[in-house]
């Protein structure tokens, strides 16, 4: 009974591990972006799963809440709002060269890893002990609202400033927000080119920062 | 049981996969999914050692909450940050040329 | 107090109110003119309503103000202050009602206000303090805003105004080129005369502290026994005394220090009425008298009510000293400057004079007081009569100077060789100003007579019980300067109101030696009044200004109706308002209170006959009383300079300042200033040396440095492409590293 138990939570594992690095190999190569992004909300919903099986249903609530209700829901508001993000020669690699250096250097480090993983004398640097019933929601609570409290409170900071600054961001006004901060201490102002599309920096442009290049460039 | 390392090895793949595909896409919301997908690895690892070491248990939940909840923060502020560069420069390729005033200016 | 409400309000709104007082002109000019008038309404509200509530205060009258050093501000509620309180805060008000018409055309008067109910609010402080240290600063708060408000018309560019009598003073400093710079240099003289005063006061207040170890006066009297027979035992209780006393001379311009007053009436009329009768010379009075009550208090109290014990057994020498110095400042000070208003030509600064005349009355009365009941007399009568001389003097100099301001409103110029006949132009100005002279002179039944001669009689009794000749001094003082006050009184208003009109032309002429000062003045009069004849005639004053006037003149008729009131809160008593009555009225017919009430009517008959008939009678005919040459015209000379005592003061000054000038020219520029010039060469020597060094050297370091580093970030610039991908990689390259580096430390590669 046992044995078959551990072998059930084994076939599941796997079952899982697999699906999730399918997902989200397919969520970063997929040439569509929406297609992408909805990969991206499945393969949240089954580390949910991995979150199951390590004892952690709350979490996996949240994640599932989070994860695959609001962040991808908020990259796909992100691609309808950025119609050119579904331009597909987006997908094309710039050279080749820089492709293999990112499959080397990213592969190299889950190997090395994995190395470290299975090596690590785990048992050793955990500390002997009873396990705390990790399903105990009412404990967790405990933890995050009255004994460390402080960290709830600094990651609502966090959270607020980033939201003021998303809203900072959205209120801006089209001329404003493509002005380089000015002032004295800042840089010059800096003109709006007339084609944002055209490439190439129109001569006005260059005529007004002359006197910051020259100021650099000395 | 499952050991450890299993679990540790899924989560250090997802990383390396969301490394990757934060170094080669030029996309930005490919690489803002890249990112998320790193954040997850590193969550099925937190999770892993809440309950593999007995005095992690709690924090090891608990900061995998925190994580979740600045996740969600730090994504909208992503997305805006796409709006402003797509209003600014007119696409969201990060491959684009990049003049050398801009390299000085930004 | 009013409403239950706490008693540092008194103080606290006209002291912050002034702080407001900008504020209001922000909304509206008029509201600003009259809030210090409203303010101190209310402060004079919340003061009359603390009459009933002498000495049994029905709220806490302390409170802690700095707790580390223990400093309490603590409200004294005894007749005194209450009295002055009242005298104060009312005589104020009716001065800033005053002050809105009159200042109405003025420029600046944010800072004409704020002075003015900061003023108000010093002396509030001072009299209702029950804190030496609190009184001080109540005291400084004047004489700042005294400083201020003399000096008010800082600004003025026409030349001075002469009087073609006028001394011509040889020395330099006392020429001045615009009147602007004269009006500063008043306003300084009185701040630094004051302050010279104030220097040892503070010197006195400290060492008064070091020995009774405490600030306030309920408890200096309550130990009275102890601090008294110590500072007796070796002699530091008269220098202290003298001490303090000094800053109620410096203050209350008694001779010595008494030349500030009379420069002091650069000001604008008001304030000049406000230091004069409700404020500023009344704190050194309010000090000496408080000093005697504390003093008297303390002998009290040890001695089961009987006001003879301590000061006769421990320290009867020294106070005796003190109050007989107090007693000669005082009677020096009512004669001489007495004398001296006997002759000026200034309208207010005759005024001026008759005000330091009657201050030195005052501390003559409280120096007889204190010196009677060192005698074993009682003190309390003389007391009394001073303070009576304090309020009747509020009122009656108030009524004055509000008077005379009318007048100087109405002619553009200060001396009254300038004025005449302007009887029949000023007809109610004429009326309130003879009641204000008649009470100045103390001609029964107005106010002045009955403190002043009550003054003299006491004077009198003390020469008559005392073995001392000073006694008899003091009373040939006292009644010699009730005499020159009349004769003056009369002149005052014989010169300014009668005989013949000077004014057209003399107007005129004025005028036009004005016309920059007054023009925008002017004009802003035709468009209120549209009539001609303001230039040619001279008219009373609107109601704002005779108001306060009526109600003053009023108070000055009936104060023997009010006085026996005075002298229950005063002496706490019980007598019923008609006993004290009868009582004052038969002091003065019956023996031996009689014999000085004959004296001094003696005495004013002898200087008001000689003054009505060269200045009522004869006021239409040149005045030959005083020849060209001989003994009349040196003595009419030595008045005129002022006994050469403000000279004097000017003369060590000037040549105080050229010693100084030629310590410069021989000393500083020659000897100094040659070392400074070539140790400066030498240094500058140096330093062409050094600068070499530092261009060459130190700054090609600098230079070198910089340069290079340009170049070498202009050289890593290519490795910042400022692109995320890149970034990331190189992230990731640092972790595979960090992971590599775990490895082998684990030993595993």
């Amino acid at each position: 009974m046992q044995g078959f138990e551990s072998l059930f939570e084994s076939v599941e594992f796997l079952l899982i591990a697999g699906i999730v690095i399918v997902l989200a190999y397919l969520a970063l190569e997929h040439k569509e972006i929406v297609y992408a992004a909805f990969f991206f909300g499945i393969m949240a919903s089954f580390v949910a799963g991995f979150f199951l099986l390590l004892e952690a249903p709350f979490v996996a609530g949240m994640q599932i809440a989070v994860y695959t209700g609001g962040i991808s829901a908020l990259i796909i508001f992100g691609v309808l709002l950025l119609p050119r993000a579904q331009d597909s020669t987006l997908e094309a690699i710039e050279s080749p060269r820089a492709k293999k250096i990112g499959i080397l250097v990213s592969g190299s480090i889950v190997f090395l890893s994995a190395i470290l993983a299975l090596t690590f004398p785990w048992s050793e640097a955990i500390p002997e002990g009873t396990i705390e019933s990790s399903l105990d929601v009412a404990l967790l609570a405990e933890w995050l609202w009255s004994d460390h409290g402080v960290y709830v409170q600094i990651i609502a900071l966090i959270i607020v400033t980033s939201l003021v600054g998303v809203i900072a961001l959205m209120k801006m006004d089209k001329a404003e927000l493509m002005k380089d901060i000015t002032g004295e201490f800042g840089i010059e102002a800096k003109p709006l080119p007339e084609e944002p599309e055209s490439e190439e920096a129109p001569e006005a442009e260059e005529a007004a920062e002359s006197e910051v290049s020259e100021e650099v460039d000395e | 049981m499952i050991p450890l390392s299993w679990y540790l090895a899924v989560a250090f793949i997802l990383i390396g996969l969301g490394a990757y595909g934060m170094m080669v896409k030029r996309n930005l919301i490919r690489i803002l999914i890249g990112a998320e997908i790193m954040g997850n690895g590193v969550s099925i690892a937190l999770a892993a050692f809440a309950l593999y070491s007995p005095v992690f248990t709690l924090t090891g939940q608990a900061l995998i909450i925190l994580m979740i909840s600045v996740a969600a923060g730090h994504t909208a502020l992503a997305l805006v940050l796409m709006l402003a560069y797509n209003r600014r420069y007119g696409t969201v390729d990060l491959g684009r040329p990049i003049s050398q005033e801009e390299k000085i200016n930004v | 107090m009013l409403l239950g409400l706490p008693y540092w309000l008194i103080l606290v709104i006209p002291l912050l109110g002034s702080l407001f007082v900008p504020v209001a002109g922000r909304f509206s000019e008029r509201l600003r003119d009259w809030t210090p008038a409203i303010l101190m309404g209310i402060a004079m509200v919340f003061c009359w309503s603390l009459l009933p509530e002498i000495g049994h205060p029905t709220q806490t009258t302390s409170w802690m103000w700095i707790e580390v050093l223990g400093l309490e501000f603590e409200v004294l509620l005894d007749p005194l202050s209450v009295l002055m309180g009242i005298l104060a805060s009312t005589l104020c008000f009716l001065i800033y009602v005053y002050s809105t018409e009159y200042m109405a055309h003025e420029g600046d008067r944010n800072r004409f206000f704020i002075l003015m109910l900061a003023f108000g609010g010093g002396m509030l402080t001072l009299v209702l303090s029950n804190n030496l240290l609190i009184a001080f600063i109540g005291w400084e708060i004047m004489g700042f805003c005294s400083y201020g408000l003399i000096g008010f018309w800082n600004d003025k560019r026409n030349p001075p105004e002469t009087d073609p009598s006028d001394i011509d003073y040889k020395n330099p400093l006392l020429h001045f080129r615009t009147e602007g710079q004269y009006n500063t240099h008043c306003g300084t003289k009185a701040f630094i005369v004051t302050r010279i005063g104030d220097a040892f006061m503070l010197g006195g207040i400290l060492i008064l502290f070091v020995f009774t170890g405490t600030f306030s006066f309920t408890e200096m009297a309550a130990d009275a026994q102890s601090w008294w027979s110590t500072m007796a035992g070796i002699g530091m209780l008269v220098p202290t005394f003298l001490l303090i006393f000094m800053g109620a001379i410096g203050k209350s311009g008694q001779a010595p220090l008494q030349v500030w007053l009379p420069e002091a009436m650069a000001g604008p009329t008001s304030v000049s009425a406000l230091i004069h009768a409700a404020t500023m010379v009344k704190a050194g009075v309010y000090i000496t008298a408080r000093f005697l009550v504390t003093m008297a208090s303390a002998a009290g109290e040890h001695n089961g009510g009987d006001h003879i014990g301590v000061l006769q057994t421990v320290g009867f020498e020294a106070a005796l000293t003190f109050f007989i110095f107090v007693a000669i400042v005082g009677g020096i000070t009512a004669l001489m400057t007495a004398t001296m208003g006997m002759v000026s030509n200034e309208l207010k600064q005759i005024l001026a004079f008759s005000t330091l005349s009657q201050l030195g009355y005052m501390m003559l009365s409280l120096g007889v007081g204190g010196v009677l009941q060192a005698e074993g007399l009682h003190f309390t009568d003389a007391y009394l009569s001073s303070v009576m001389h304090v309020i009747s003097h509020g009122a009656f100099k108030a009524l004055l100077f509000l008077a005379s301001g009318g007048v100087i409103h109405a002619l553009h110029t200060k001396f009254i060789t300038k004025m005449g006949g302007l009887k029949q132009y000023m007809r109610k100005t004429l009326i309130v100003m003879w009641i204000g002279v008649l009470a100045l002179a103390g001609i029964p039944p107005f106010s002045g007579f009955w403190s002043k001669d009550s003054i003299i009689e006491y004077t009198y009794e003390l020469a008559a019980h005392w073995p001392n000749p000073i006694g008899w001094m003091l009373f040939f003082f006292a009644v010699l300067a009730a005499g020159c006050t009349i004769f003056y009184s009369i002149r005052l208003m014989g010169i300014t109101f009668y005989g013949p009109s000077k004014e057209t032309q003399d107007h005129h002429e004025s005028h036009d030696s004005h016309e920059e000062e007054h023009s925008e003045e002017n004009e802003e009069f035709h468009e209120e009044h549209q009539e001609e004849e303001h230039h040619s005639m001279p008219h009373d004053p609107g109601p704002a200004m005779m108001i306060p006037l009526y109600i003053l003149a009023a108070f000055t008729i009936i104060a023997f109706l009010v006085f026996p009131f005075v002298q229950n809160i005063v002496l706490e008593e019980s007598h019923t308002w008609a006993e004290n009555f009868a009582h004052m009225i038969e002091v003065k017919i019956t023996y031996p209170g009689i014999v000085p009430f004959g004296i001094t009517i003696i005495a004013l008959l002898a200087g008001g006959i000689p003054g009505y008939m060269m200045y009522i009678r004869g006021a239409d005919t040149p005045n030959t009383w005083v020849p060209e040459t001989g003994f009349r015209r040196r003595i009419h000379n030595f008045l005129k300079h002022r006994w050469y005592i403000n000279e004097f003061y000017y003369w060590i000054l000037n040549k105080f300042l050229s010693a100084t000038e030629r310590y410069r020219v021989n000393v500083d520029n020659k000897i100094i200033d040659g070392i400074d010039f070539k140790s400066a060469d030498t240094g500058k020597g140096l330093a062409t040396k050094l600068r070499w060094f530092d261009d060459n050297v130190v700054d090609g370091f600098a230079e070198g440095v910089s340069t290079y580093s340009v170049a070498a970030s202009e050289s890593s610039q290519s490795a910042q492409t400022g692109r995320v991908n890149d970034y990331v990689g190189v992230i990731m390259f640092g972790i595979g590293i960090l992971v590599i580096i775990v490895l082998l430390s684990l030993g595993v590669l």
